[in-house]
């Protein structure tokens, strides 16, 4: 990529967030640098969501960063004082939730939320914070008089929209998007996902994109990273990791959705489904879904059932935790 | 939320309202039945709930032991009047000679047992308008819903005290049935919401395709869907007809020569004992009263948490347990 | 503005199935309530002739069929005619002129000062779940709210009242007190109601916070929430701005059944003390089967209810936008 700079934006090391007595994140390490747009991709209940959370700190309890450091520009996160973090929350790194519908405040006007935002940043006087508002709804398509409606007053797609401004709002050097487009149609989806990719390139901001369909990562991540049951299976360049998936998860997750181009192909998906976090499978967390897990070749499948893969580069920023690439090397 | 404790949330409780069906339970499959021994077992376990049915069951069963107690007669004034709580007159003695204690072990039979026949005709009538409603939908459920609303905005003690104005004696037994007809809304409405949410599911489909009778629908097959609700109901309205017999006797509209918590308390502030000091001849039965509401209070506290997860913090994996009671509703607790 | 229209439908079938219900109470009750009351009021009526048609229509007579007497009741309802009392002597509009201003006075502080303190606990309560707050008001006010208005009310009476002399404890006001807007009338009526007023803040807090907690708890977990902390704001502005201000609108909702049974701690409360509002006077009235002030006081406290409903369904409205656009 032109432009990276070598010192990572944020990075997040060894991170491990437990719910009670589920893990939800299990020693998750992932970098992402400045105006980098990387995608974390995995199926529901893989802990993303809980990387977002961890990120702002905003974890609920149980919820709680056990170990591991969250560094911003090398400084850890978890030093911040509470004014500090509040401080820090927004102007540095902004999010954008799963479903716009319930993550604005349905008795407020969608105005007064931007404002109650500006003013726990910056000094500024209500009806210029309004007036900014206003402009922020209009870089995102949507008519400034509609910082007068209340959320139930927006279609899906203008809610989302206004919760994007929001997070635009003090210029952050990441946006956290997490699913932004899940509850949307399809056409929504794409129009809102190319108006991102549109303002990152206005404001050179980073993007950690969270989302189950690995499909939307397609044309707009640099760096992908795959979860599964809590930890990072795969890691790699987008095009390096849709042209040579390694991990047998990674490979059904992009088989669970037609390409868009090329010939039609049978889809597949992946059999099974997502493992009890509190009783996660012994060995390989994979191995109860994993296609190449067979009795056939007895001394890969015992390790596969008792021993967990470590996450070893393959090739150049590719990272895999899987016994049979392991095998391969 | 993360997607993580998504799995968590089970209800989307609203318990001042309390009307909605369960709509999140619906995951737990067609048929979430929750037999009743389960329901009480999980009761029992609860340390509220345990606590309550215990203080509970120990008030009835000192009632119904009250001859083994104590040796006087409760309606026989023969104490020194106006004494004091002593090792002789454990409760002190009115001044007009009554033993105190004797009278509140003895008091406790009336007030239960009206208390409880009030529970059984307000709770069958709630039970039979909230599932018709529910089932029938239509101008049936229109016209029960309405009804049902009009008696939650009519106040329930000024009624009764208008009706007793009306009779000329208003007998323990008359009292029971005049308490049990004003006191059936609340469960009604709430009852309704759960059958409705139960109304679509296959067994109550199934059991229309095979052309069974309305009644036996609602009653042989929604209704021991609705058991452990139902409990729950009569917990509640019994506290509610607790209050209402003690007010209403309190309060003179009761037969003053049978005894009762309620009348007990009503001879109390009659010769005004109050003025005079007599602190026991009051707190003695309104303690009984207070600790019987407190009882049933603390099941209902149990029930709420079985219900709600969220509102007690315990474990994720205990929660989890307790999503199959997801479906129990509780809408306010305590009359008063 | 549907919304309240539709209330307002409703609150009106409400009053005319209360009105339906008063005419017919006597009517149905064994033995004859006009009979026994003429006996038992002769020298009242035979002093006021003029009372006699609105006593038939109010309680049932033979001269007049239900047909008639129906429309008749109900035309003198809406003219104003509520009836005369017979225990009284007196007019019944007059009796409600003197007594309903007392009970709106405790009332209406009353439930203002158990909502703000019920609910504002209850928002710290599930603010900070296991606090002290949650750990020990919670249970305290709910103990507190198993205990029936009229045994609080004497615990209260003997022990604050007589005992430790802080509290008047009975009337609204002293004997020696010249009635008046005089700052020494009002000072002695305040005086008064204080304690009343703290058994009705003491019984009816609990439920208050007890609702707001469970749904704030839940409040609690939406994503509105955590987008909230996440924009950095205070703590304090996420707790009331955004979790309360949505927590608050569900146990709004049950007003309706708390307003209809606080009137039920009312009159329990006013006997205990003596004090002269509307609900001692209609335990008097029913005790001295003065029954047209009895049906007419029935009809007030029912319209009361009502009342205060539709001022609720109005403040809810103002609080959630959902409800007044749909």
């Amino acid at each position: 990529m032109p432009g990276v700079s070598p010192q990572p934006l944020v990075e997040l090391d060894d991170l491990v967030v437990d719910y009670g007595r589920v893990r939800a994140v299990d020693h998750v390490s992932l970098s992402i640098r400045p105006g980098e747009f990387v995608g974390l991709a995995g199926e529901s209940g893989c802990g993303k969501s809980t990387v977002a959370h961890a990120l702002l700190r905003i974890l609920r309890p149980p919820g709680e960063i056990v170990s591991g450091r969250i560094l911003f520009k090398g400084e850890d996160a978890a030093a911040l004082s509470r004014e500090q973090l509040r401080r820090f929350r927004w102007r540095n790194i902004s999010l954008v939730f799963q479903s716009a519908m319930d993550s604005l405040n349905p008795v407020m006007r969608v105005g007064d939320q931007f404002v109650d935002m500006l003013r726990a940043h910056e000094r500024i006087d209500r009806s210029q914070a309004l007036a900014r508002a206003g402009e922020l709804l209009e870089l995102v398509g949507i008519d400034r008089n509609r910082i007068r409606a209340y959320p139930h007053e927006l279609s899906g797609g203008m809610r989302q929209r206004v919760v994007i401004a929001m997070a635009l709002a003090l210029s952050p050097e990441l946006i956290v998007m997490d699913e932004p487009t899940t509850a949307l149609d399809v056409v929504v989806q794409r129009e809102i996902l190319q108006e991102i990719e549109q303002l990152k390139r206005e404001f050179s901001f980073a993007v950690l994109f969270i989302t189950h369909d690995l499909s939307l990562l397609v044309e707009f991540s640099d760096r992908i990273a795959i979860m599964y049951a809590g930890e990072i299976v795969e890691s790699a360049p987008a095009d390096a990791l849709f042209q040579r998936p390694e991990h047998p998860y990674t490979v059904g997750l992009m088989s669970s959705f037609p390409p868009l181009h090329g010939p039609i192909v049978r889809l597949t998906g992946i059999p099974g489904s997502p493992p009890d976090l509190a009783k996660p499978p012994t060995g390989c967390r994979f191995h109860p879904r994993c296609p190449h897990c067979t009795p056939d070749a007895p001394q890969l499948y015992a390790r596969q059932l008792s021993e967990r893969p470590e996450l070893r580069p393959i090739a150049p920023d590719h990272l895999v935790a899987c016994h049979l690439a392991e095998e391969r090397l | 939320m993360t997607e993580f404790a998504h799995t968590d949330v089970a209800v989307v409780d609203d318990p001042s309202a309390g009307v909605e069906p369960v709509a999140g339970a619906g995951s737990a499959g067609p048929q979430r039945r929750m037999p009743l021994p389960d329901f009480a077992r999980l009761l029992l376990r609860n340390p509220k709930s345990a606590f309550g049915i215990a203080v509970f069951a120990g008030i009835v069963l000192v009632s119904i032991a009250a001859p083994l107690l104590t040796h006087g007669d409760p309606t026989v004034p023969n104490d020194l009047p106006g004494q004091a709580p002593s090792r002789e007159l454990p409760f002190g003695s009115t001044d007009q000679g009554y033993n105190v204690y004797t009278q509140v072990l003895y008091g406790g039979r009336l007030s239960l047992l009206v208390a409880g026949s009030a529970t059984l005709i307000s709770m069958a009538i709630a039970i039979t308008l909230g599932l018709v409603a529910a089932y029938s939908g239509g101008w049936i459920d229109d016209c029960i819903n309405l009804l049902t609303n009009i008696f939650l905005v009519i106040p329930g003690l000024p009624l009764l005290i208008v009706i007793s104005a009306f009779l000329t004696s208003t007998g323990p037994a008359t009292m029971a049935v005049i308490i049990g007809l004003t006191s059936w809304a609340i469960e009604t409405r709430i009852l309704r919401g759960q059958a409705m949410s139960l109304r679509n599911r296959d067994f109550v489909l199934a059991a229309k395709v095979a052309g069974e009778s309305t009644p036996r629908i609602v009653f042989g097959e929604l209704m021991p869907n609705m058991l452990s609700r139902i409990a729950a109901g009569f917990a509640f309205v019994f506290v509610q007809a607790i209050f209402l017999e003690a007010a209403l006797e309190f309060l003179g509209f009761g037969d003053a020569n049978k005894v009762s918590w309620g009348t007990i308390l009503f001879w109390a502030t009659n010769n005004s004992t109050l003025l005079q000091g007599e602190w026991w001849h009051f707190v003695f039965p309104g303690a009984a009263i207070s600790l019987t509401i407190l009882a049933i209070v603390f099941v209902n506290y149990g029930i709420d948490e079985l219900s709600n997860p969220r509102l007690s913090s315990k474990s994720p994996r205990k929660r989890r347990r307790r999503r199959m009671l997801a479906g129990i509703l509780w809408p306010r607790s305590a009359a008063a | 503005m549907r919304f309240i229209l539709r209330r307002l439908t409703f609150y009106g079938i409400a009053f005319w199935a209360a009105l339906t219900i008063n005419f017919a109470l006597p009517r149905l009750m064994p033995g004859s309530p006009l009979d026994g009351l003429l006996l038992r009021y002769q020298d009242v009526i035979r002093a006021n002739p003029s009372i006699l048609p609105t006593l038939k229509a109010q309680l049932g007579s033979k001269d007049e069929p239900v047909w008639q007497a129906y429309p008749h009741y109900i035309g003198n309802v809406f003219t104003g005619d509520f009836g005369f009392s017979t225990a009284k002597g007196v007019p019944v509009s007059d009796v409600i002129a003197q007594t309903l201003p007392w009970s709106i006075f405790l009332v209406g502080v009353g439930f203002l000062l158990s909502f703000a303190l019920g609910t504002t606990l209850g928002m710290f309560a599930a603010w900070r779940r296991g606090g002290f707050t949650d750990n020990v008001l919670t249970p305290l006010m709910m103990a507190l709210q198993s205990f029936p208005a009229f045994f609080l009310s004497l615990l209260a009476v003997y022990f604050l009242g007589l005992r430790l002399g802080w509290f008047p404890i009975q009337h609204a006001y002293s004997n020696e007190t010249n009635v008046g807007l005089t700052w020494h009338f009002l000072g002695d009526a305040f005086r008064h109601a204080q304690l009343p007023i703290l058994i009705i803040v003491a019984i009816s807090a609990g439920g208050w916070l007890l609702g707001m907690r469970n749904v704030m708890i839940n409040t609690v977990a939406e994503d509105y929430i955590s987008l909230a902390q996440a924009k950095g704001l205070r703590d304090r502005r996420v707790m009331t701005r955004y979790a309360a201000r949505n927590a608050i609108l569900p146990p709004l909702t049950g007003f309706a059944s708390f307003f209809a049974s606080a009137v039920g701690g009312l009159i329990l409360i006013e006997v205990v003390f003596s004090y002269p509002g509307v609900g001692l006077t209609i335990q008097q009235a029913a005790l001295g089967h003065d029954y047209p002030l009895v049906q007419a006081l029935l009809l007030l406290l029912s319209l009361c209810v009502l009342l205060a409903n539709l001022i609720m369904d109005c403040v809810y409205a103002v609080l959630d936008p959902r409800v007044r656009s749909g």
